[in-house]
């Protein structure tokens, strides 16, 4: 049995802004073990990034309310002080984000940004931080790392800026990787070689990673596990293998029959999931998906309970419709021949 | 604030006895001839003039670092587990101070070069402010036009410092 690093239970942000309270995250539960990749994936708005922050206790504000636990080798990361946090950050837990372009500070160089992760933890001289910060620009990819580490952002490319986002969160050698949507910014041909970067270094540093993204395609070959978000939910929760080849939430549904298929007759046009998600203000109430939902009938006013409705075990969704009328009722929105709602 | 009156202030308290007389009031006393005492002289008009411009400073540095402060990179600085002070001090002050420099050296040129003209009245100090004044009431035209060159050369002389600073401060400005 791989060692538990992670174990989200119940987890529940909400942040109050002048508007009402906002439920960003409510009632996420997930776990990560040892040499696995959890893959989040969710809209826009549907609280991977709010989860994956608060992993790393960056949403803390005197506006946040956390409800749940977070415990990261059995320790509550939301009870921790300041002080034990930044130890945990960078040092054991760290995180890639979204955009390389605004995610290096543009001031400093590379290399400096890399030693400065080094040096706050461990006991480490210049010297030393430089050599180790041109190994991993190294073991990144960036080809010339000796000369290179002396650039500035502006002078990498996307997808570079993103290897040296990656290789400054190696640094400290983290047990937990947690890549927020790594590869979003960047172009098509780059993003299989990050998602390769990652998947390869997760081995070599033995660490676990949590991939966030809202593209199915992007997490299908390497995450073990998904978990789909919808409204600060979780929807459904599946091995991989599980969740692309007998899904079960209409949500899912409409997420894997928005991929462009080369293997299927072409469409007229490219197959959406009508609607926009809902406020996190005020959800609607019963099912959150409901009001997109072109298969909901009178239950779906009543929420679902996340549960365990097939035959495999591990296999967690939040859908009232018995397991035959889903398999039945997928097919045209899979095809991408119907409209998911 | 105006400056005739904070500095009509400071002398007061601070010079003439009220409650403290610890430095002189007012004269200038050139550097050559004695440093101390020049030092001393000079003390109160630099902090009337300072006080004059630090609030309008820290609000411009404030709303400044306000932006800077929800950019992507400071989170990043964080998530590398930085102590708070440390993100402030290094990822945000620097990105924060290019304004900052822009208003410093525009200001610090003009009050060389002859812009303080109130402080050195109330002071009693003979400046080029002054200088300048008493040759435009007499229409005095050479002195005048002095007064312009020199001023219009700290100007210049100042503006290029900050475009050296702006290098210095932002490796996006330096030339490749």
């Amino acid at each position: 049995m791989a060692e538990r690093l992670i174990e989200v239970k119940d987890l529940k942000v909400q942040f109050a802004t002048e508007d009402g309270t906002v439920k960003a995250v409510d009632g996420v539960s997930f776990e990560l073990q040892r040499g696995q990749v959890l893959g989040i994936v969710g809209e826009s708005g549907s609280g991977k990034s709010v989860t994956a922050m608060t992993l790393l206790g960056l949403t803390r504000d005197k506006n946040t309310r956390f409800e749940g636990e977070v415990l990261y080798k059995g320790r509550d990361v939301l009870q921790m002080n300041e002080g034990d946090l930044q130890d945990v950050r960078g040092n054991e837990m760290s995180m890639i984000f979204q955009d390389p372009m605004t995610s290096l500070n543009p001031v400093y160089t590379i290399g400096a940004q890399i030693c400065e992760a080094i040096q706050v933890h461990e006991r480490a001289d210049k010297n030393t931080a430089r050599r180790r910060a041109i190994d991993l620009l190294k073991q990144v990819g960036i080809p010339n790392a000796d000369s290179r580490v002396d650039n500035y952002p502006h002078e990498f490319s996307g997808g570079m800026r993103q290897r040296a986002m990656i290789a400054m969160a190696l640094a400290c050698n983290p047990d937990v990787l947690i890549a927020d949507e790594p590869t979003t910014a960047l172009d098509v041909t780059i993003q299989a070689q990050i998602i390769e970067l990652i998947d390869r270094l997760k081995d070599e540093f033995n660490s676990a990673v949590i991939l966030i993204t809202h593209d199915l395609g992007v997490v299908a070959d390497v995450a073990n596990e998904i978990v789909v978000m919808y409204a600060g939910r979780v929807v459904e929760r599946a091995p991989t293998r599980q969740l692309f080849y007998d899904p079960q939430h209409p949500y899912t549904w409409g997420l894997l029959g928005s991929i462009p298929r080369l293997d299927r007759p072409k469409q007229e046009r490219l197959h959406s999931i009508k609607g926009t998600p809902p406020s996190l203000i005020n959800a609607p109430a019963g099912c959150k998906f409901r009001p997109r939902c072109p298969h909901a009938f009178a239950k779906c006013t009543e929420e679902p309970p996340l549960e365990n409705r097939v035959e495999q075990p591990g296999h967690l969704d939040r859908c009232w419709l018995s397991v035959e009328d889903k398999r039945r009722l997928r097919e045209p929105t899979l095809a991408g021949t119907e409209e998911a709602a | 604030m105006p400056v005739f009156w904070l500095g009509l202030i400071a002398r007061y308290l601070f010079a003439q006895g009220h409650p403290f007389a610890l430095l002189p009031d007012g004269e200038y006393v050139p550097l050559t001839s004695n440093p101390w005492q020049w030092f001393v002289h000079l003390l109160m008009p630099w902090w009337v003039l300072a006080v004059l411009f630090i609030g309008f400073y820290g609000r411009v540095l404030r709303s400044n670092i306000l932006d800077t402060i929800n950019e992507d990179y400071v989170r990043t600085a964080k998530a590398k587990g930085l102590a708070a002070n440390r993100v402030l001090m290094k990822h945000v002050l620097r990105n924060s101070l290019i304004p900052i420099v822009t208003l410093f050296g525009l200001d610090f040129a003009a009050v060389v070069g002859g812009s303080a003209i109130l402080t050195e009245t109330v002071f009693n100090l003979h400046g080029v402010g002054q200088y300048a004044a008493e040759s435009t009431q007499n229409l005095d035209l050479p002195p005048i036009m002095g007064v312009t060159i020199y001023a219009t050369f700290f100007i210049v002389f100042f503006s290029v410092v900050v475009d050296f600073l702006y290098a210095w401060l932002d490796p996006r400005i330096r030339p490749t």
